[in-house]
């Protein structure tokens, strides 16, 4: 098992390189740079500019440039953020956290939602129930989450209910252990919801989809033979082999949860990398953007990867093969 | 973007086949979807005439009746007789809240009028003229659902955000089905190294988090492009992270199809490669092929919408869906001028069509392919 | 013990549909090795399945009587008949690698059935499991027990799936197809286990095949089954010697 992740890691490096590079092509193609908006502003003399462009290696070739700044990944620094004027490492950490957490509560809602409406679905098949929920379901995943956040947005307004975006309340520092997170989670549950909501309406399907073919299948009906009560059946051999496919799944949805959720963060003020990589390309801070770019694909690559594991070691029919 | 690729992602078996009269009969008898095929008739219909069936060009604007409600229409008038219907003079106060109150005075009457004079537009982009549907004549503004900030008719830039819209969403799923056709093909069919080596290229692709790299392609876009260089970046931009996924699927289906019989028979006979993918291979993956494109345009109407709304994609004043709803974009105006949001609804609206559609095609071509749901 | 009078199945289908079983009626005593045999599609699973109210809901039941102990099967609760299954009534299915679910072990599938029919401790219920294996001739039961479906042998999963099926002790076993699958030798094995079961547990065995020749020096009684009639049924002996109906003229022409 470490051998196979070992050598999944070894082949996304050059993966990574590769797309961070293209990342830093992108940035020169627009010509200019961070440097240009102080060369307007009189006050600066252009010695000044002229040293900060040699300090940040703005002045070398390109690809010295690049091959400067993949030296300088290896010692984990990831270069100068001109825009926040802090280093590199220490933005993404904190913005890579915080969309770390939103990803995961939005996992843990779609999971808590979907599975019990799948399963509902499954048993009670062609009922009002199912065929309602698939009509949610469809509309759920063609409703444009933007669209959804605005109008989330704008009721939480009307009634006062939960804070409009951001992370923290002003008074985050006054408040108790307890009512920071109290805090956090009353911020949490817009993004949450509106990211969850595809992949819930999507999860949902899929689950009952599963859970009818298992039903099907040999061992439900040698359960029921062996007189087992119908919530075992159900609930012990049918879900757990239902859900088995969906454990790779719950992988990669990791990994979509962080491009999905820039978006959202951007509309609900949420401080997390798809906010910052937005700033970032607004304000052509080079560095901060391949960071940025070269941490979405890590954390990408970091969901398949556990995908692929869990799928190992839930299947035993893979594992002891 | 996870959300499209979702409805694409089930029943994910490559089957391959033409269309046969007996899907078309099956698809006749989804009525949902044929509603939805009307739906985007009309609504693609209405994009191509947008000039005449609108009342005002997109960037007619008048700050007087910034936020203006929609205007009432009266077939009476204020002595209860019946008329023509009119539109009454409106002005623009603010009470003691500071907000927005549109006084209307029924006495000034602006009749509204059917092919009347308007912004001037060419006609399919040849023929220069004024006419449009119907109208009211100046000073008095007709807005049937209200207008924007700035005080231009929503009805009007719905029309032609549509244009947009939903051309983007044509035009870059042609492109990236195309590049993806071609590269999925051929990897499929020669396999070993090519194959090996196209996939990779592929999985690269789809490894870097598809939001963030629209945000650098676009930030590569140099800010002095026109509107219509600013489109055609987006479409670009929008195509080069999409066709992964449909070149996936594509390589899938003729690794599947180049071992069946007629291809194997055709390489006998001596025909190229190239010809054996492009007359044998490829037509065969025609109906899985719309399928995944007819359930991939709504990701690229949503990749547009989604860049516009945050003041990345088409840029003022050029109307787009997108761009329309980044107005709504401060909460509070919601709230007095609902209005608003109504873009929102038709993005909604056309990509559950395309859905609907591309959901009961996948069901009357295959019934099997539905039930295999699992990859 | 078990008494199934007219019992008649039907699939709808676009016209009336056809007739999976008609009038299909037999009895099965206590300590008694009653032999269905037929071709496929003659329904005989659909009666194993039928005595157990485990038919598919495509199916629709027209007629029939079952009793089971003189008490009337189809009148019996959504529990009772739960209760039943298992308990008094086991079954054995005929491909054990699909019939077991093949995430769990094979030593907790049976010993569900302990759980949820008796009321042994966990101590207790684990040896039984031990004890089970081994009196279906599997010798290293420790091991088997640990182990996943798919990591058995054809012969010791069917084995496992038989102490799966007699392990709250029921009184009546259906066996359907028990050794399709398997090679002749491994056939001839849970033969000898079937005998087993009947001599020293005492239990009644429904052995439904289209084998003739397996049951040959098995079975006590037999039925042959027809395109969903029973053209034959006696003593094995009566019918192998002066068999009346010309299906199972054929049947037995195949095996001498």
């Amino acid at each position: 098992m470490p051998r196979y992740i070992l050598k999944r890691i070894l082949v996304a490096i050059p993966l990574l390189l590769a797309m961070s590079f293209l990342t830093f092509v992108l940035m020169q193609m627009t010509p200019g740079n961070f440097f240009d908006s102080l060369k307007l502003d009189p006050q600066i003399s252009l010695e000044t500019i002229a040293r900060y462009e040699q300090l940040y290696q703005l002045d070398k070739p390109l690809f010295q440039q690049y091959l400067h700044w993949v030296k300088n990944l290896l010692k984990f620094e990831f270069g100068y953020s001109f825009f926040y004027n802090v280093p590199v490492g220490r933005l993404i950490a904190a913005r890579a956290w915080n969309t770390f957490i939103l990803s995961l509560a939005s996992l843990i809602l779609t999971w808590l939602v979907a599975i019990p409406l799948g399963i509902w679905a499954a048993v009670r098949r062609n009922s009002f129930v199912d065929r309602f929920l698939s009509l949610c379901s469809f509309a759920g995943l063609s409703l444009p989450s933007f669209f959804l956040a605005i109008i989330l947005l704008y009721i939480a307004s009307r009634w006062n209910l939960l804070p409009l975006g951001g992370m923290r309340s002003a008074y985050y520092d006054d408040l108790t252990w307890a009512g920071r997170i109290t805090d956090l989670l009353r911020h949490l549950v817009i993004p949450t919801v509106v990211i969850s909501l595809s992949s819930i309406a999507a999860l949902q399907r899929i689950m009952r989809g599963n859970m009818l073919d298992v039903l099907r299948q040999q061992y439900i009906l040698t359960a029921r033979a062996k007189g087992l009560p119908e919530h075992r059946v159900i609930y012990r051999h049918a879900l757990r082999n239902a859900v088995n496919p969906l454990i790779t799944l719950f992988g990669y949805e990791l990994s979509g949860l962080l491009g999905g959720a820039a978006l959202i963060e951007i509309i609900c003020n949420w401080p997390g990398l798809g906010s910052l990589m937005l700033t970032a390309v607004r304000a052509k801070d080079v560095y901060l953007v391949m960071s940025s770019m070269l941490m979405g694909g890590v954390l990408l690559l970091l969901g398949n990867l556990i995908a692929d594991i869990l799928l190992a070691w839930s299947d035993p029919r893979i594992r002891y093969d | 973007m996870t959300k499209e690729t979702k409805l694409s992602q089930e029943g994910h078996r490559p089957a391959g086949g033409g269309i046969s009269p007996s899907a078309f009969r099956n698809f006749r008898k989804k009525h949902a979807a044929v509603f939805c095929c009307v739906v985007l008739l009309l609504l693609y219909g209405s994009a191509l005439f947008a000039d005449f069936l609108s009342p005002y060009s997109y960037d007619n604007e008048d700050r007087n009746y910034s936020y203006c409600p929609p205007t009432r229409i009266y077939f009476t008038d204020d002595q209860g007789r019946i008329t023509a219907p009119f539109v009454p003079a409106v002005q623009l106060t603010f009470d003691q809240n500071h907000q927005r109150v549109y006084q209307s005075d029924r006495g000034q009457k602006y009749p509204v009028r059917f092919f009347v004079q308007g912004d001037s537009y060419k006609l399919l982009g040849l023929i220069p003229l004024k006419v449009r549907l119907f109208g009211v004549g100046s000073p008095g503004r007709l807005h049937i659902w209200g207008a924007d900030s700035r005080g231009r008719d929503i009805f009007s830039r719905i029309l032609y955000g549509a244009r947009v819209s939903l051309s983007i969403g044509l035009i870059g799923v042609l492109i990236s089905f195309s590049i993806g056709l071609l590269v999925g093909g051929i990897a499929g069919y020669f396999g070993g190294k090519i194959d090996n080596a196209l996939m990779r290229l592929c999985e690269m692709f789809m490894m870097v988090p598809g939001f963030y790299l629209m945000l650098a392609l676009r930030s590569a876009v140099p800010d002095d492009f026109n509107s219509f260089q600013v489109y055609l970046s987006v479409v670009i931009i929008l195509s080069f992270i999409g066709w992964a996924g449909l070149a996936r699927i594509i390589r899938g289906m003729s690794i599947s199809l180049r071992e069946r019989e007629y291809v194997l028979a055709a390489r006998a006979m001596g025909l190229s490669d190239l010809t054996i993918i492009r007359r044998h291979i490829l037509p065969h993956t025609l109906s899985y092929s719309l399928v995944a494109v007819m359930l991939s345009i709504p990701g690229y109407i949503l990749g547009e919408a989604a860049l516009s709304l945050i003041g990345l994609g088409i840029q003022d004043p050029v109307a787009s869906w997108g761009n329309m709803l980044s107005d709504a974009m401060g909460i509070v105006y919601i709230q007095f001028a609902p209005w608003i949001l109504l873009p929102g609804f038709f993005i909604f609206l056309t990509v559950i069509s395309f859905n609907v559609i591309g959901d009961a095609l996948r069901d009357s071509l295959d019934p099997l392919l539905r039930m295999e749901v699992k990859e | 013990m078990l008494a199934i009078q007219n019992l008649s199945i039907r699939i709808p289908d676009e016209n009336s549909g056809r007739l999976l079983l008609d009038h299909v009626g037999f009895d099965i005593q206590k300590e008694e090795i009653f032999s269905l045999v037929g071709g496929s599609g003659s329904g005989k699973t659909t009666i194993g399945l039928a005595v157990l109210r485990l038919l598919s809901e495509a199916l629709k039941m027209e007629s029939g009587v079952i009793k089971f102990e003189g008490q009337d099967l189809l009148g019996f609760s959504k529990e009772r008949m739960r209760a039943l299954r298992g308990k008094e009534i086991g079954m054995v299915f005929q491909e054990p690698l699909h019939a077991f679910n093949p995430l769990f072990r094979v030593g907790a599938q049976i010993d569900e059935v302990l759980r949820f029919h008796t009321a042994l401790s966990r101590k207790d219920r684990q040896e039984r499991v031990i004890d089970l294996l081994r009196q279906v001739g599997i010798p290293d039961a420790l091991r088997v027990e640990c182990l996943y479906p798919h990591q058995l042998s054809g012969g010791m999963r069917q084995r496992a799936m038989i102490a799966q099926a007699i392990a709250a002790s029921p009184k009546l076993l259906i066996a359907d197809e028990p050794t399709s699958n398997l090679d002749v030798t491994l056939q001839a094995k849970i033969m000898d286990l079937f005998r087993k079961l009947k001599s020293e547990l005492k239990i009644s065995i429904l052995l439904i095949t289209h084998d003739l020749g397996l049951v040959k020096h098995l079975a006590d009684k037999i039925a042959v089954l027809y395109e969903g009639k029973i053209v034959e049924s006696g003593k094995i002996q009566e019918v192998m010697e002066h068999p009346k109906n010309d299906f199972t003229k054929l049947l037995l022409r195949t095996i001498t």
